[in-house]
Formats: structure tokens, C-alpha cells, sequence
């Protein structure tokens, strides 16, 4: 059997030796062609899940654990091999498309950049493909010129181009930190379904992250929610929405107006959300036992002595088990 | 009459900003925000604007705060005219109605602690207000949005973004106005403090009786906290009703297309032909 | 007690300090007493080398050089301080004003100061002491001119970003005008960036003191100024480069000096950091 194409086998990452972790022992698989959904809130870890996967961690962050891509650990590569695999082999879409496009460089040369510096290409090859790229992100020509400049291009159209520059050498991995939170709601649904739709066509592996249920409901084939540097409940994505079997993915869905049952009668008062009390744990004073556990509407005294390891919730889980780090899970559903 | 009238009504608003000549000698582009918009907002009630970057809801936002004057129509709040007011005049009418701003960071002064973030308004606007009368003004406003009365002596930065948005609440309650003016209070709060927040507004509009102008591009927390939503596109309101009917029965395209795009969990995998039919953004 | 753990804790603005400390005590001491007086002239004892009764030499009239160094600091440091606190109090207000009202107020503040850019500042001292004949109080004015639009532009592009804030919106929503938020929101939040480009000034204008005495511009005979005592020196360099070394080093060393203050400061200063506490 090959190995993996992206897989983290207990990943963790402190800040120095030793010192704070921010990631706690993060076990993930991500074959070709699926699209795997990392929903959290902000401070649970899941853009350092990307930097860290890219290489890109600040110096003074310690990887343990494993982290390998196609059999190869990433953080014993020298930096010259890491170089080749970035933008060549993994890809990664910001969620900024204003300040992660260069403004002094035309969008055509910005898309060909990568193709003549990994594949080695010259200037006419690569800016040809650059122009068939821009025709498939939905950017045809002549209205779109290779020519234009981030400034002329709408927030939209700036993401595609920036699809268009992660897809140019053909990676085998994709990763879109929150590639729609900057755009509008009619354009982040096109934004999306051209994401989808990529995945079909070249089979790249898609790592979507994201704070929106909606987004990764949509999009993700299986999904893993994380919260405080760790992975609290995973699975296919309707297997996961299903059951909520983890209080904070339930309490997450919850506190979202699309938990909102809106039914009230004239004179009632307006119903309120559910709203998960207290804040994330800083990660310097995160607790031995479960991370939620201080959070948790349905905590009971185990919880407060155990730190949960991600377990199977059915015997016969199939290739993607349906895991969640908790001792009491829910029974399921979205209701309460 | 005055009683009948609405806490605020927006009449024909229109507000315009020139744009750079194209060259020398060509006239000036105006860049129409709003373009002639009307509502109405009942005491106790709320009213939220939906729509997307660049369709003028911020702009309106800003005018019914009295931060910009519109170049037509009127924003009358209680029944008075605010820009046909004179300085003192406006001043005075600012105790009715306060504002609360999207980015928690960026709205309250990093070098201000929180005693003298609440303070401005109170001793800008109600300068009768004695210094007893602040200490009890302050503790009032902090505890209404479930804040420890220390948090007084402190600094922003020692805040999360969900407290921020409460002091920012607090100092927007404390000359105890009708009317708060959100401009998407919560778009910059996590999943689960965002609903902290949305549950403190609803709890100080049933207890105080305010009203909320409430802006956002959020569908869903626009669903949840307001009694009637005002749809808008490129400076116009395109449909207007109870929040309930137009998000059951949309009727206008734009109102059907937004509601559409939102992504909802449990949809499953999104249908792909919607997109294909759509121009490029 | 945090404070001073901070400065010592940095390296440059411990020197920084210590530096200036050093310039201004000198300055200071050298009113009461110095160890010659320092326009004495004693023919008889000029163009001495450094020595155990004069520290640093004599010149070529037998003054004693330490002494003069002392009194120069004096000199140096009232005028560098004079220009920029004309430098700020004028420059300030006006990029204050700038930002806050913009349109064509900004437009006419930023034209006058690209005017008072494009003369270079030794050609506004030369007209001003022209216009006003040398001395060191009309130096002081000639460098505080050169100063004015340095702290406009300074002061301008630093409060136009926080004239976006939303805490400004917040403060118009209760009332406030634009002067009010100027003096309570903008200044006090731009203030670390005004005190650093102080130091930088302030350096500067330590040098264009001594550039304008050099050139018969500044400080008159015989009152002792660094950058007239090196243009003095100019005759002996070969012969006794002493004249010249003392009071060059004093230049640089003040300079450097402030220059490291800056930094520190700049680091002290910065809200980011500080927060990190």
C-alpha cells in the first residue's frame, strides 16, 4: 500500500521546547481528490494546521509528531526540497485576496510565475497557460486580460485569480485558509462551487478551512472540528452534522443563527440563541483533562480527570470512521 | 401627533460622493451610495439592512448617525429633523439615539481605560450629569451588559472581542438613548461569542424597550434579532417587510438570489448548475 | 518601577540616555563653573596638546578646549532644542489640522510644506540670517523652520489612519468635534511616533547648528559652539588635530547618541510591544 498523501499522525506544535503547545497531537488523512472541511473558531489552531503543513511556522515553533506528505516528513526536509513541494506540489489560497496578490504585478505574470519557476518554463509558454487558467477560474478574455492588475479586479474576481495561481503547476494539494470570508455571499457561492469543481477536474486534495458550518457542509466530504489545538469529533460530513456527537461541534451549530428555530408566537418574546458560555481556554492555561470540559453544558466528573483521545463511535466505521474525543457523546441530532 | 410618530423615519435619503475627474476638463463622477431610500423604525421594534459590500447600507448607517449629511432627504428621529438642526441642537438630540461599530478592536481608544471610554458620551452629551451621577451612570451601563464593575479601571487590550463589543455597548447605553445604530456589531465575533452578543441585544431591547437600526451582511443574524429587514442593492431598498415574510416568501430576485447563496449546514453538497448560469463577480 | 526596568532593559536607550544626560549635564554645569574660563584667551598657552591641566588642549588662542566643549554643549543643545520645539509646535498642529479637516486645507497644508522642502534647509538659514544677520537665536529659528514641515508630514500621515478608526466615529457620535478628538484621540495615539521623530530632529538639528556656525552662520565670536570651534580648528588640522577631533567626537557622540534614543524609544513607545507586557 502507497503511502498517504497528506497524513499528520499525532502533529503537535509548541511554542519553543517544551513550552506552550498549540497543537495537540492532530491525527489526519487526505487522499487525492477529497475534500476534507477544518471548522473552528479562532484560536483553536486551524490555520497553523496550514502554516504548518506549508512549512511555514515562525522559528520559534516546535513540530513533533508526524507530518508526511507522499511518505516524506515534512519537518525534516531541508528548506531547498520544501521550496519545490510549495506552490509546485501544495498549494495554498489566503483568505485575503487583496494583500495576497502583488499589486505592481500583472495578474497573467503572477499566474505564470510559478510555472517558470518550478516547471521551468519560458515567459510566452507560461503566460499561454496563464491565459487558458484565467479562461477556467472564469476570467475569459478579452474582458480579462492577463494584463490587468489586482487593483482593476473586483474582490471575486481576485480570489479566482488566486485559484488560478494555486492550481497553475497542478499541485496535489490544495489549501484554502478561509478562501470566502472576505467576499459576499453571492460571490463566495460561485467562489466555492469553482473550488468544487477543480477538484473534480485535476483530483487535487482539498483542504478547506473554515469557521462556517454552512461553508464546509457544502463543500467538505468529511469534515474534522477542532477547538483548542485539537480535534474533537470527525467523519464524513453527514455522518458528523448528523449526530454532533461532540457538545462543542452540537454547541457550535447551536450558537449559529441557523440553529434559530424562529417559530414564536405574536407577543412572545424573541427566542435566543445558544450561546456557549465562557471563552477558549488560552493556550497556556488549557486544561490536563478535556479541553471543553469548562464550557460544557453536559461535563460530569470524569471529564474534569481525562483528556479524551479521539475514538471510533460505531464498531464498523468503514475506510472514514466517524471519531470523537469525548466520554459522554451526544445520542445525535441538531436538536438539543 | 407627536406620539404617533416613528422613532425614526428616513425620507428619500440621498447621499453622493464625488469621485476624481477622469481628466482635467471632464465633470466630476458622483458615486451615488444611497439613492433615495424611506423607512420607518417603531419604538421597542427592530430594523435590519441587509445587503452586500457596496450597496450603500453603511452609508445610510452613517447618516442616520449624524456622522454625514445626506445631499437630499431627511433622517428624522423623533419627529426632528436631525441635519436641519443647529450644532447645540444636534448635540442635544445625540442623547436618543448612540451607535455600536463592527471591529472591536478598532472602536474603543487603546490609551482610554474603560471608565473613560463610558465617560465621553455621557459628559460630552449630558454635561448636567454630576461626577456621582457618572460613577452610577458607569456601573449601571457595565452591569446591564454583564460586565464586573472593575472592568472600569482597565484597558481594551485586556478584553477579548466579545467584551470589547460589550463595553462598546455599554458606552453606546449609557446616556440611556431609543435608538442604537449597529453596523454589523457581530460580523468580527466567533461563532459562539456572537451569540452572546446577539442574546445581550435582544435581552436590552426587551428591558430598556430600545430599537435597533441594525446593520449586516449576515442573513442569519439578521434573521434572529430583528422584527422587520429592509433589503438593499446599489443604493436602493428592494424589498422591505416582516423579517419572517421575506425570508419564507422572498419576493423580490435579489432578496431570492441572496437567501439562496448563504451557505446552510445540512444542505449537503452544494448544486452545482445554480453558479454556471451567473456572470462572473 | 516597570519603566525603569524597560529602559534598562534596552541597550539603546540606556546609552541613548545616558549620552544625552551626559550633554545636558555638562550644558548645565558649565553656567557655575568650568574647569578654565572658557573664553579666556592665554596666548602664551596655545596649541597645547591634551594634558593634565587642560584635558583636552588649548586652541590657538591658549582657550581651553574641555572648557569650550562644556560651554558649546550648552549652545548646541538650546538651539537644537529651540528648532524643534518650534519644529513641533507649529508642525504639529498644523498636520493635525491637515487630517482632520483634509480636502483643500490638507492640500494647501502639504503644498507649503513640499515648499519649505524644496529650499534646501542651509538656503533658509542663509536667507533667514541674511534677512536677520547671524546669531544663534536667529539659527535656531532658521533650523526650526526646516523643522515645521518635517513634523506636519509626520504628524499628518500618522493621524490620517486613525481618523478611519472606528473609536473616532464613536467619539463624533457623542458629540465630539473635530478638535476634541484631535487633542484626546489622535495626538495621544500618535504621540510615540512625535517623540521619536523629536530625537531624530533634535540630532539633526545638533548638526545643522554646528553646520551653520561652521559656515559663520550661527554663533558669533566668542560665544563657544561646537561647529565653530571645528571650523577654527580648520587652519591647525595638520599641526594640532586635537582642535578638531574634540569637538568633531562631541558631535558625533551627542548624535549617536540621540540617535540610539530614537530607537529605543521607538521600541518603548510602540503600543504593540508594550501590550506584550
Amino acid at each position: 500500500m502507497s503511502a498517504p498523501l497528506l497524513e499528520l499522525d499525532g502533529l503537535t506544535v509548541a511554542l519553543g521546547t517544551g513550552g506552550v503547545e498549540l497543537l495537540s497531537g492532530l491525527s489526519l488523512v487526505l487522499e487525492r481528490g477529497e475534500r476534507l472541511g477544518l471548522v473552528g473558531e479562532s484560536g483553536s489552531g486551524k490555520s497553523l494546521t496550514a502554516l504548518a503543513i506549508m512549512g511555514l511556522l515562525p522559528e520559534q515553533m516546535r513540530v513533533s509528531g508526524g507530518l508526511r506528505f507522499k511518505g516524506d516528513d515534512l519537518p525534516a526536509l531541508p528548506e531547498e526540497r520544501m521550496r519545490r513541494l510549495r506552490g509546485r506540489r501544495i498549494a495554498m489560497i489566503f483568505q485575503e485576496p487583496m494583500t495576497a496578490l502583488n499589486p505592481v504585478m500583472s495578474i497573467g505574470a503572477q499566474i505564470a510565475e510559478g510555472r517558470r519557476l518550478h516547471l521551468g518554463e519560458g515567459r510566452a509558454e507560461a503566460e499561454a497557460v496563464a491565459r487558458r487558467l484565467l479562461d477556467r477560474v472564469g476570467l475569459p478574455g478579452p474582458r480579462f486580460d492577463p494584463g490587468l492588475y489586482p487593483h482593476q479586479l473586483s474582490g471575486g474576481q481576485r480570489q479566482r485569480v488566486m485559484i488560478a495561481m494555486a492550481v497553475a503547476c497542478g499541485p496535489d494539494l490544495l489549501i484554502a485558509d478561509e478562501p470566502t470570508t472576505a467576499l459576499d455571499v453571492t460571490v463566495q457561492a460561485q467562489i466555492l462551487d469553482l473550488l468544487d469543481e477543480i477538484v473534480e477536474e485535476t483530483g487535487a486534495a482539498l483542504l478547506l478551512i473554515t469557521h462556517d458550518l454552512g461553508v464546509v457542509s457544502e463543500t467538505a466530504d468529511r469534515i474534522a472540528v477542532m477547538y483548542a489545538g485539537r480535534i474533537l469529533e470527525t467523519g464524513p460530513t453527514e455522518k458528523v452534522f448528523a449526530r454532533m456527537a461532540h457538545p462543542y461541534a452540537h454547541g457550535l451549530f447551536a450558537a449559529s443563527p441557523y440553529g434559530l428555530d424562529l417559530r414564536r408566537a405574536p407577543g412572545e418574546p424573541r427566542p435566543r440563541l445558544k450561546a456557549i458560555p465562557g471563552m477558549v481556554p488560552d493556550p497556556a492555561r488549557r486544561p490536563a483533562h478535556c479541553v471543553f470540559a469548562e464550557r460544557c453544558a453536559s461535563v460530569q466528573a470524569d471529564c474534569l480527570r481525562i483528556s479524551p483521545p479521539l475514538k471510533p463511535l460505531e464498531a464498523e466505521g468503514g475506510r472514514w470512521p466517524h471519531l470523537v474525543a469525548c466520554l459522554h457523546p451526544r445520542a445525535g441530532g441538531a436538536a438539543p | 401627533m407627536r406620539t404617533a410618530a416613528p422613532l425614526l423615519e428616513v425620507r428619500d435619503l440621498v447621499r453622493e460622493y464625488p469621485l476624481p475627474r477622469p481628466s482635467l476638463f471632464a465633470p466630476r463622477p458622483v458615486l451615488r451610495a444611497v439613492r433615495g431610500v424611506s423607512l420607518t423604525l417603531a419604538a421597542g421594534s427592530s430594523l435590519g439592512i441587509v445587503g452586500e459590500s457596496g450597496c450603500g447600507k453603511s452609508t445610510l448607517a452613517r447618516c442616520v448617525m449624524g456622522l454625514e449629511r445626506p445631499q437630499g432627504g431627511q433622517v428624522l428621529i423623533d419627529g426632528e429633523d436631525i441635519y436641519a438642526l443647529s450644532r447645540a441642537g444636534l448635540r442635544r438630540a445625540r442623547v436618543k439615539f448612540q451607535a455600536v461599530f463592527q471591529d472591536p478592536y478598532g472602536s474603543l481608544d487603546p490609551r482610554h481605560d474603560v471608565r473613560r471610554i463610558l465617560l465621553e458620551p455621557l459628559a460630552s452629551l449630558q454635561p448636567e450629569t454630576g461626577r456621582a451621577e457618572h460613577a452610577s451612570r458607569i456601573a449601571e451601563a457595565l452591569e446591564a451588559v454583564g460586565l464586573p464593575a472593575e472592568a472600569a479601571g482597565r484597558y481594551p487590550h485586556e478584553f477579548s472581542g466579545g467584551q470589547r463589543q460589550r463595553i462598546a455597548m455599554a458606552r453606546a447605553l449609557i446616556t440611556r438613548p431609543a435608538l442604537i445604530v449597529a453596523d454589523e456589531p457581530v460580523s468580527a465575533l466567533d461563532v459562539s461569542i456572537q451569540a452572546q452578543v446577539l442574546n445581550l441585544m435582544m435581552d436590552l431591547q426587551e428591558r430598556l424597550g430600545l430599537s435597533y437600526l441594525f446593520i449586516s451582511h449576515d442573513l442569519g443574524v439578521v434573521r434572529a434579532i430583528t422584527d422587520r429587514v429592509a433589503v438593499m442593492q446599489a443604493g436602493k431598498i428592494v424589498e422591505e417587510g416582516p423579517t419572517g415574510e421575506v425570508f419564507a416568501h422572498p419576493r423580490h430576485a435579489y432578496t431570492r438570489r441572496l437567501i439562496e447563496s448563504a451557505p446552510k449546514p445540512f444542505s449537503g453538497r452544494r448544486r452545482r448548475a445554480r453558479a454556471a448560469q451567473e456572470a462572473p463577480a | 518601577m516597570s519603566l525603569l526596568r524597560a529602559v534598562l532593559g534596552s541597550r539603546n536607550l540606556t546609552i541613548g540616555l545616558v549620552v544625552l544626560l551626559l550633554a545636558a549635564g555638562m550644558a548645565v554645569v558649565s553656567e557655575f563653573w568650568t574647569p578654565w574660563p572658557p573664553y579666556a584667551m592665554r596666548i602664551r598657552d596655545k596649541l597645547q596638546g591634551p594634558s593634565l591641566a587642560h584635558w583636552f588642549g588649548t586652541d590657538n588662542f591658549g582657550r581651553d578646549i574641555f572648557s569650550m566643549i562644556m560651554a558649546g554643549a550648552r549652545n548646541s543643545l538650546e538651539v537644537a532644542l529651540t528648532a524643534v520645539a518650534v519644529g513641533m509646535g507649529l508642525g504639529v498642529p498644523l498636520g493635525a489640522l491637515a487630517a482632520a479637516r483634509g480636502g483643500w486645507i490638507d492640500g494647501f497644508v502639504m503644498r507649503l510644506s513640499d515648499l519649505a522642502f524644496a529650499f534646501p534647509a542651509l538656503l533658509t538659514a542663509v536667507i533667514v540670517t541674511a534677512i536677520f544677520g547671524p546669531s544663534a537665536t536667529n539659527a535656531m529659528i532658521a533650523i526650526g523652520i526646516f523643522n515645521i514641515p518635517v513634523f506636519a508630514r509626520v504628524t499628518r500621515g500618522a493621524a490620517m489612519g486613525l481618523w478611519k478608526r472606528d473609536y473616532v466615529l464613536a467619539a463624533r457620535c457623542a458629540g465630539l468635534g473635530d478638535a476634541a478628538i484631535t487633542w484626546r484621540h489622535i495626538l495621544p495615539n500618535i504621540n510615540h511616533v512625535l517623540i521619536v521623530q523629536a530625537t531624530i530632529q533634535f540630532a539633526l538639528a545638533v548638526v545643522a547648528e554646528a553646520g551653520l556656525s561652521y559656515v559663520g552662520l550661527g554663533a558669533q565670536p566668542p560665544q563657544a559652539s561646537w561647529g565653530k570651534m571645528l571650523s577654527d580648528s580648520q587652519t591647525y588640522i595638520y599641526g594640532a588635530p586635537h582642535l578638531a577631533i574634540f569637538p568633531g567626537l562631541a558631535i558625533t557622540i551627542t548624535v549617536l547618541g540621540l540617535n540610539l534614543l530614537g530607537d529605543g524609544l521607538r521600541d518603548l513607545l510602540d503600543p504593540r510591544v508594550r501590550r506584550r507586557r
